[in-house]
C-alpha cells in the first residue's frame, strides 16, 4: 500500500506546475506521457474513509483548513488541465520550410546568389540571370513551405475543448463553512465538495454521503447511461468503482457529498486529455513513403551534384561553370511539383468527400484510409444509434421481434402490457413532441407510441401513487385508477428476477394461470436468453385491487406501504437495446470484403458488445473472441500481440481510454494501419494515436471531433466504405501522378550530363526546368487524380508492401518514357541548332568557346560567325525547342499515365479535367514562349511553329510502346516480363 | 475464424533471425541459395540485357532516322536553312579582333617590354590566325577559286576575293607584327553572315554624325578620287574615354580603314577569306590600361555597345 501511495506521490510531483529542475521540458513531457499511458493504480477508493481522511489530512464535516488548502494549492497548482508543450509557429514555419526537397532548393538558391555575387564583383555589367534564378528558387521554396505550413499548423485546440467541460464554481466546505462560489480551479486534494443534480463534478471525488446520486459518465466512457454512485464498497478498478464520481461528469439526479481524491491532470479526465494532447500521431503511410522517397532523391541529387562538381573541377572547368551545373543537377533531380501535386490531389478528394458528408481534417488521412488494414470501432454511438429501443417482447413462452408484434394487437396480454408500460414509464412527452426522461423509459414510451397511444392510456388511468426506482428494491411501482371500472391497479416494472418473485399468476392468451416453479424457470430462461443477446430486460406485472379493500377514496401511502406488492400477475418481458445503425451491417460486410479487419473496442458490457458484434457482422461465428478490460490489464504485450495474431474477430469490452490506446498501439506495432472510430472523450487518445481517427459529427463530442482526422458529418458509418474506396483510388491515381512527374525528370537531368560529357551548349536551362516542374506539369499531374478506378478497388486486400514509388515505376519513368522524351528534346535541340548553321558534329566540344564572353566571332558549320549575344540567343531558342518537346511529349504522357493497366482505347478521354489540363499545358507553354516579358524572364524564345512538331515521332513511339507494354501486362505475356519490369 | 492456423496456443510468432549488413550485402552480391548476382539470376540479367538492347536500339534508330532524314532533306551542307533576319544571327554583323587572350572572358592584350618571350604568345596567335591567308596560294583546292576582285569586278559565283598580306606592312609576320617595337598591330574582322550585303554610305552628306572626324575626312578624300571607294564597310578605332584617346596615340589602318564591299555577300564559297583591317597602334602609352573600341560603319550595321553589335572592345597594356 505504501508503495502505491508513494508512486502516486511521485506522479503528483511530476505534474506540479513548477518546472522540475532535473528534467528538461521535453523530457518532462515524455515522462508525463509515459505515466499517462499506464492504467490508473490507486487505492484511495478502497481504503476505509477514515484512513483516507487521515491520509489527506481533512475532516468530513469541516473540510480542509483555508491555510492548508492554500498551501496545497501553491504546491500542486490549480485544478485545471495543463496543455502539453507546444511548438511556436515560428518553429513550425521553419520546419516546414526545411523539409523534403526544400533544403536542396535552398542550397540551389544559395549557389545562385553566390554565383551572382562572384559575377558582380568581377564584372561591370553582370547579367541578372543568376539573381533571378536565385530569387525564383527562393520563391518556390517559400511558397512550398507556406503550403505545408498551412497544413502543419493546426494549433492543438484539444486542451481548450477539454477545459470547456470544466465547471467554474463548486460547493466546497472549508473550515466548516460551505462556500458555493469556490472557483473550481482552486480545489485541492482533500477538499469536501457537494454536488447536486445538474452540477458537473468538479474533481474526482469519493462519495461520503449521497441520496439518489446518479452521474452520467458519458464524457468519460461514452455510454450515456446514468449510473448510481454512493458510499459503498469500491471495486478494484477505480473507473468502475461505484463510490467514485469523476471530474467533468454530470450529476443527473440526487446529490452527494464527497472528498476530492485528485485534481486537474491527475483526474481520469485529465489523463485522457493529457494523453490526447501529448500523443504524437504516427506519420501516415503516404507521408512515410514520401519522406523516404524524398530522402533518397535528395541524397541521390546531392551525391550526383557533388561528384560531378569534383570531377569537373578536376577536369578544369571554371568554378562558376561548376556552380551553374551543380544548380542544374539539383534542380533537375528534384521533382519540385511532387509535394504540391500530392497535396492538391488529396485536397480534391477531400472536397469530394465533403460532398458525401465526410469532413477530412487531415489530408493524409484520406489516403491512409485506403491503406487501412484494421478498424477499431467504438460501439455506442458509432455502430449503434445511442438510443435505447425495445427490441424483443416476451409474452408467455413466445419471443416476438418488435417488428412482428403487430399481429398480436388483439392479444389481451399485449394490451395489458401496453397499459402497464405506459403507466410505468416515467418519461413524459413535452409540448414540442420530444420525449424526455431516462433512456430506457424513453424507449418504452417510443415503442408504445408506435402501437398505441400511451397518452390516452395515461388519461384513462390517472396515477394516484408511485414508488420510484431505487437500487435497493430494483423495481418501480405505480398505482392507477382504472376509469372504466373504477378499480385501482398496481403496476410494476423492474428487474425480471425481482418481479417474478412477486408474482403469483401469469397472463396467458387464454387467461390467467398460477405461476408454477416450472413456469418460473421458463421465465428465467427467456430472461437469460434476452440478456445474453445484449438486451436490457425489464419485466412487467400488474394487479387489480378489489374495490372492497381499496375503495375509490383509499389513501395510498408510499412511505408506509399500505397496499399489496406481491401476488401480482406476470405480464411479460421487454428486451431493450441500443440498436445498430441501419447501414452499419452492410458497411462492415463491404469493409471486410475489402480485406479490412474490423474489431470492436467498447466500454460497454461484454454481452451487449457480443450481441451487437454479431448483429453488425463484426463477429460472424461463435469463435468471436471477447476480451474484457480486466483481462486486457493482465495481458503482457506479447500475449496481446499473439491474441491479435491468432483471432481474427475480436471484441474488446469494458475497456478504459488508455486500453483503447494500448490496443491501437499493439495493432500498429504489428504493422497495421489502424483506423479508430469513436465519438466519446474516452476515444480521444486512441483517435489521436490511430493512423486515421474518425469521429461522428452529430453525436460525437467536441473533443473527439477536435482530435479526429475525419469527421463523418451525418454519422453514417457507410461513408467509411466510400472513404476506403476513395483512399485506394487516390493512391492508384497518385501513382500515376508521381510517375507523370518523374518522367519529365530524366529529360531534365540528362542535358546537364550531355553538357558535361560532350561539351555541347546547355540543352535545357534551369529556369526552363522550373517552368516544366512547377508550370506545365502541374495541372495534368493533379488532374490524374480525377481518373476513375481501373478495376474494383474494393476487391483487393489493403496494400501493405505496395509502394507509391517503386523500382518498377522508376524503371518506367527514367528507363523508358523519360529517355524517349530526352531523345525528343535532343532532336528538337539539334534541329534548331542545325537550321541555324550549327550541325550536330560541330556542336560537340564547342562548349568552351561557346560560353566564352570574349569570343565574339564563333564560327558555325557554314562559316558564319556568331557574337556571344547571338549565340546565347540561339541557345535560348534551342532550349525553348527542347522545352517544347518536353511539353509535347508530356502531353502524350498525360494520356499514357491515365491508365496503368487498361488500354487507352478502353478508357477514352473522359476525364475532362485532364483534357483541360493538357490544353492548359499547351497554352502555358505558348505563353511562356511568346509573351515577350515572360520569355525573357524564363529564358525561353518565341520559336518557329514548325519546331513544335519535332517531338511528334517520339510521342507516337512512346504511345505505341506503352500501349504494347500495357497489352503485354494485361495478357501476362512473355511470362509476365513487362509486369515484373514496369507494372507499377 | 483463425488468423494464423499454424500458431498453436502459447506459441509465439517467431521472427526470422536478423541478418547483419555485411551478410545482406554479400547476399546481394552473390546469393548461393537462389543463385542471384546483384539481386538477379544470370538468366534474368541476360533477359534484361536483351530487352534494353532492343529497346534502346529502337529508340536510337528512331532518333537516327529522324536526324538523317532532316539533315538530308532539309539541310544544305553549304547554305544555312535560316538566313539573316530569319535566323537568330540577324542582319547586323559583329566585329572581332585578333590576337585573343588565352584567358577566357578576358579581352586584355598585355605584354611586357620588347623581349621576344613576352610577346611570343600574341605573335603565335596571329601567325596561326593568318596562316590561311598565307597558305592560300600553295593549296591547290582553295587557291584556284581566287579571283582578282575590284569594286568594278565583283567575284562571280563560286569565286572568292584575294586578301593581300603584303598590304598590311608593317603588320606582317616578318616584322613580328610590330609587337617588338611596343607598337602592336591588332587585326579586325567583320563577322560573316551568310548572304549579308552591306548598305554603303554612298552619299557623303548622309554620313552618321557620330562618325569620327578622321574617318570622315578619309572617306571624303578617298571618294573624291574614285566614287567606288564609297562601297566600303568603314572601320574606326578610338579610345573609349578622352584620356584613352590621348594616350593611344596615332592609329593607322592598313590597307585602308574599311572592308571593301566586293567581299560581300558571303556565300560560303570554297576558300572564302574574310577581309581584314590591321590596326597599327603607332605609339600607345605604356604602363597603363588602354580601353579601345573599334566600330564598323555601314547603314545596316546596328550599333549596340551592350549587345556588342557592330563594335568590339579590347584593352591593351604594354609595360
Amino acid at each position: 500500500m505504501t508503495s502505491r501511495s508513494s508512486s502516486i506521490a511521485s506522479i503528483t510531483d511530476l505534474f506540479r506546475p513548477e518546472k522540475n529542475k532535473r528534467l528538461r521540458s521535453k523530457d518532462l513531457s515524455s515522462t508525463r506521457l509515459n505515466v499517462l499511458k499506464k492504467e490508473i493504480k490507486t487505492d484511495t477508493h478502497l481504503v476505509p474513509l477514515d484512513t483516507l481522511f487521515d491520509q489527506l489530512g481533512t475532516d468530513p464535516v469541516k473540510g480542509l483548513t483555508r491555510y492548508k488548502a492554500q498551501e496545497l494549492l501553491e504546491y500542486y497548482g490549480y485544478n485545471t488541465l495543463t496543455p502539453a508543450t507546444q511548438y511556436g509557429w515560428t518553429l513550425v514555419l521553419f520546419k516546414s520550410m526545411c523539409t523534403g526537397f526544400s533544403i536542396l532548393i535552398w542550397i540551389g538558391a544559395l549557389l545562385c546568389l553566390i554565383a551572382y555575387l562572384i559575377e558582380m564583383t568581377n564584372k561591370i555589367n553582370p547579367s541578372y540571370d543568376n539573381l533571378y534564378l536565385g530569387c525564383v528558387l527562393i520563391a518556390v521554396d517559400v511558397i512550398c513551405g507556406l503550403f505545408s505550413f498551412y497544413q502543419n499548423y493546426k494549433s492543438s485546440k484539444i486542451m481548450k475543448t477539454f477545459n470547456s467541460m470544466i465547471p467554474v464554481y463548486a460547493n466546497c466546505v472549508r473550515d466548516g463553512v460551505m462556500d458555493s462560489e469556490t472557483p473550481v480551479r482552486n480545489l485541492v486534494r482533500g477538499d469536501i465538495v457537494e454536488v447536486k443534480a445538474g452540477d458537473i463534478v468538479p474533481a474526482d471525488i469519493r462519495i461520503i454521503e449521497s441520496k439518489g446520486f446518479k452521474v452520467d459518465n458519458s464524457s468519460l466512457t461514452g455510454e450515456s447511461i446514468a449510473v448510481l454512485r454512493a458510499n459503498v464498497e469500491g471495486t478494484s478498478n477505480i473507473l468502475e468503482s461505484p463510490n467514485v464520481a469523476f471530474f467533468s461528469t454530470q450529476c443527473v439526479e440526487g446529490w452527494a457529498l464527497g472528498v476530492v481524491l485528485c485534481c486537474g491532470d491527475l483526474t481520469a479526465l485529465g489523463r485522457v486529455a493529457g494523453l490526447a494532447a501529448r500523443l504524437k500521431p504516427a506519420l501516415s503511410p503516404l507521408a512515410r513513403e514520401l519522406k523516404s522517397f524524398m530522402r533518397c532523391m535528395s541524397l541521390w541529387a546531392l551525391c550526383l551534384g557533388f561528384f560531378l562538381a569534383i570531377a569537373s573541377l578536376i577536369i578544369g572547368y571554371p568554378f562558376m561553370q561548376t556552380i551553374i551545373f551543380v544548380i542544374g543537377i539539383i534542380v533537375a533531380n528534384i521533382p519540385e511539383g511532387l509535394q504540391p501535386t500530392v497535396t492538391a490531389s488529396l485536397t480534391l478528394t477531400a472536397q469530394l468527400m465533403v460532398k458525401k458528408q465526410c469532413l477530412v481534417k487531415n489530408l493524409d488521412a484520406i489516403e491512409a484510409l485506403g491503406a487501412c488494414t484494421t478498424i477499431c470501432s467504438d460501439k455506442t454511438g458509432t455502430l449503434t444509434q445511442n438510443k435505447m429501443c425495445v427490441h424483443h417482447i416476451w409474452m408467455w413462452n413466445q419471443t416476438y421481434n418488435v417488428s412482428k408484434i403487430d399481429s398480436e394487437k388483439n392479444n389481451k396480454v399485449f394490451q395489458s402490457l401496453t397499459i402497464c408500460g405506459a403507466l410505468c414509464s416515467t418519461a413524459s412527452i413535452q409540448s414540442d413532441g420530444n420525449i424526455s426522461g431516462d433512456a430506457s423509459e424513453k424507449a418504452i414510451l417510443n415503442f408504445l407510441m408506435e402501437h398505441d397511444n400511451p397518452m390516452t392510456i395515461r388519461d384513462n388511468f390517472p396515477k394516484v401513487a408511485e414508488i420510484p426506482f431505487n437500487s435497493a428494491n430494483k423495481y418501480q411501482a405505480s398505482v392507477c385508477l382504472n376509469k372504466y371500472d373504477s378499480k385501482f391497479v398496481v403496476l410494476m416494472k423492474g428487474a425480471p428476477e425481482y418481479i417474478a418473485n412477486r408474482c403469483a399468476t401469469i397472463a396467458l392468451k387464454t387467461g390467467n394461470t398460477s405461476l408454477t416453479t416450472e413456469m418460473m424457470k421458463v421465465v428465467e430462461l427467456a430472461t437469460e436468453k434476452l440478456a445474453n443477446s445484449g438486451e436490457r430486460v425489464l419485466a412487467f406485472a400488474d394487479l387489480t385491487l378489489n374495490t372492497k379493500e381499496f375503495p375509490i377514496d383509499f389513501e395510498f401511502d408510499i412511505d408506509n406501504i399500505n397496499f399489496p406488492l406481491d401476488k401480482l400477475r406476470f405480464l411479460g418481458l421487454l428486451g431493450l437495446m441500443d440498436p445498430p445503425r441501419q447501414e452499419v451491417g452492410n458497411a462492415i460486410r463491404r469493409v471486410r470484403e475489402a480485406g479490412v479487419r474490423v474489431m470492436m473496442v467498447t466500454g460497454d458490457h461484454p454481452a451487449t458488445a457480443r450481441a451487437i458484434a454479431h448483429e453488425v457482422g463484426i463477429a460472424t461465428s461463435e469463435n468471436c473472441y471477447i476480451i474484457t478490460g480486466t483481462e486486457l490489464r493482465d495481458m503482457s504485450s506479447d500475449v496481446l500481440n499473439w491474441t491479435l495474431e491468432k483471432y481474427y474477430e475480436i471484441v474488446f469490452a469494458r475497456t478504459s481510454p488508455t486500453q483503447k490506446l494500448q490496443i491501437v498501439e499493439a495493432c500498429q506495432s504489428r504493422g497495421d494501419v489502424v483506423a479508430v472510430t469513436g465519438d466519446g472523450v474516452n476515444d480521444a487518445p486512441a483517435l489521436r494515436k490511430a493512423d486515421i481517427g474518425i469521429s461522428m459529427g452529430l453525436t460525437g463530442s467536441q473533443v473527439s471531433k477536435q482530435t479526429a482526422d475525419i469527421v463523418l458529418m451525418d454519422d453514417n458509418f457507410a461513408t467509411i466504405v466510400t472513404g476506403i474506396e476513395e483512399g485506394r483510388k487516390i493512391f492508384d491515381n497518385l501513382k500515376k501522378s508521381v510517375c507523370y512527374i518523374l518522367i519529365s525528370n530524366a529529360p531534365e537531368i540528362l542535358p546537364v550530363l550531355m553538357f558535361i560529357l560532350f561539351s555541347i551548349p546547355l540543352p535545357l536551362g534551369v529556369m526552363t526546368i522550373i517552368c516544366v516542374d512547377l508550370g506545365t506539369d502541374m495541372w495534368p499531374a493533379v488532374s490524374l487524380a480525377y481518373e476513375s478506378a481501373e478495376s474494383d478497388v474494393m476487391d483487393r486486400v489493403p496494400r501493405k508492401s505496395e509502394r507509391l514509388v517503386s523500382a518498377r515505376m522508376l524503371r518506367q519513368a527514367y528507363g523508358h518514357l523519360g529517355l524517349m522524351e530526352f531523345a525528343a528534346g535532343m532532336y528538337a535541340y539539334f534541329i534548331v541548332m542545325a537550321e541555324h548553321g550549327f550541325y550536330p558534329a560541330a556542336l560537340i566540344g564547342i562548349r568552351k568557346k561557346w560560353d566564352n564572353v570574349a569570343i565574339n566571332d564563333l564560327e558555325d558549320s557554314l562559316g558564319q560567325e556568331w557574337t556571344y549575344a547571338e549565340r546565347k540567343e540561339l541557345e535560348r531558342a534551342a532550349q525553348a525547342a527542347y522545352f517544347v518537346a518536353i511539353v509535347v511529349t508530356q502531353m502524350t504522357n498525360g494520356i499514357i499515365c491515365k491508365t496503368r493497366f487498361n488500354s487507352f482505347f478502353q478508357v477514352g478521354m473522359k476525364n475532362r479535367i485532364l483534357n483541360m489540363g493538357l490544353v492548359f499545358e499547351l497554352i502555358l507553354a505558348c505563353l511562356l514562349c511568346y509573351i515577350p516579358g515572360l520569355s525573357n524572364f524564363f529564358q525561353t524564345y518565341p520559336i518557329r511553329v514548325r519546331w513544335w512538331f519535332l517531338a511528334i515521332p517520339f510521342a507516337v513511339l512512346m504511345f505505341v510502346f506503352d500501349e504494347f507494354r500495357k497489352y503485354c501486362i494485361r495478357n501476362v505475356m512473355y511470362n509476365g516480363w513487362f509486369n515484373n519490369l514496369s507494372y507499377y | 475464424m483463425l488468423r494464423n492456423p499454424k500458431l498453436e496456443e502459447f506459441q509465439m510468432d517467431t521472427k526470422p533471425p536478423r541478418k547483419s549488413f555485411q551478410h545482406k550485402f554479400s547476399d546481394f552480391l552473390h546469393n548461393d541459395e537462389t543463385g542471384t548476382i546483384l539481386g538477379r539470376t544470370p538468366e534474368s540479367w541476360s533477359k534484361i540485357l536483351v530487352f534494353y538492347t532492343i529497346f534502346y536500339a529502337a529508340l536510337i534508330a528512331l532518333f537516327a532516322i529522324c536526324m538523317v532524314t532532316f539533315l538530308q532533306q532539309f539541310i544544305n551542307p553549304r547554305v544555312p536553312r535560316l538566313q539573316q533576319e530569319y535566323s537568330v544571327i540577324g542582319t547586323s554583323p559583329g566585329l572581332g579582333f585578333r590576337p585573343l587572350p588565352a584567358d577566357v572572358r578576358s579581352t586584355l592584350i598585355y605584354y611586357k617590354g620588347t623581349g621576344y618571350e613576352s610577346y611570343k604568345f600574341w605573335e603565335d596567335q596571329l601567325i596561326d590566325f593568318l596562316s590561311v591567308y598565307k597558305k592560300k596560294g600553295q593549296t591547290a583546292g582553295t587557291g584556284q577559286n581566287i579571283f582578282n576582285c575590284d569594286f568594278r569586278n565583283p567575284p562571280p559565283p563560286g569565286k572568292v576575293c584575294d586578301v593581300d598580306i603584303r598590304s598590311w606592312d608593317p603588320c606582317i609576320e616578318e616584322n613580328h607584327f610590330s609587337f617588338h617595337k611596343s607598337s602592336p598591330c591588332i587585326f579586325l574582322k567583320l563577322n560573316r553572315i551568310y548572304g549579308w550585303r552591306p548598305e554603303f554610305f554612298d552619299d557623303l552628306a548622309s554620313l552618321p554624325p557620330d562618325m569620327p572626324d578622321d574617318l570622315v575626312s578619309y572617306i571624303t578624300n578617298a571618294t573624291a578620287n574614285n566614287r567606288d571607294y564609297a562601297n566600303m564597310v568603314w572601320v574606326s578605332c578610338q579610345g573609349e574615354t578622352p584620356a584613352d584617346r590621348e594616350m593611344l596615340g596615332p592609329i593607322s589602318y592598313l590597307p585602308y580603314p574599311g572592308f571593301p564591299g566586293y567581299f560581300y555577300p558571303y556565300e560560303n564559297a570554297e576558300g572564302y577569306l574574310s577581309p581584314l583591317v590591321a590596326i597599327h597602334l603607332q605609339s600607345p602609352k605604356t604602363g597603363i590600361i588602354l580601353n579601345i573600341e573599334c566600330r564598323a560603319w555601314a547603314k545596316n550595321i546596328r550599333y549596340d555597345r551592350r549587345e556588342k553589335l557592330g563594335v568590339v572592345h579590347f584593352e591593351l597594356m604594354l609595360e
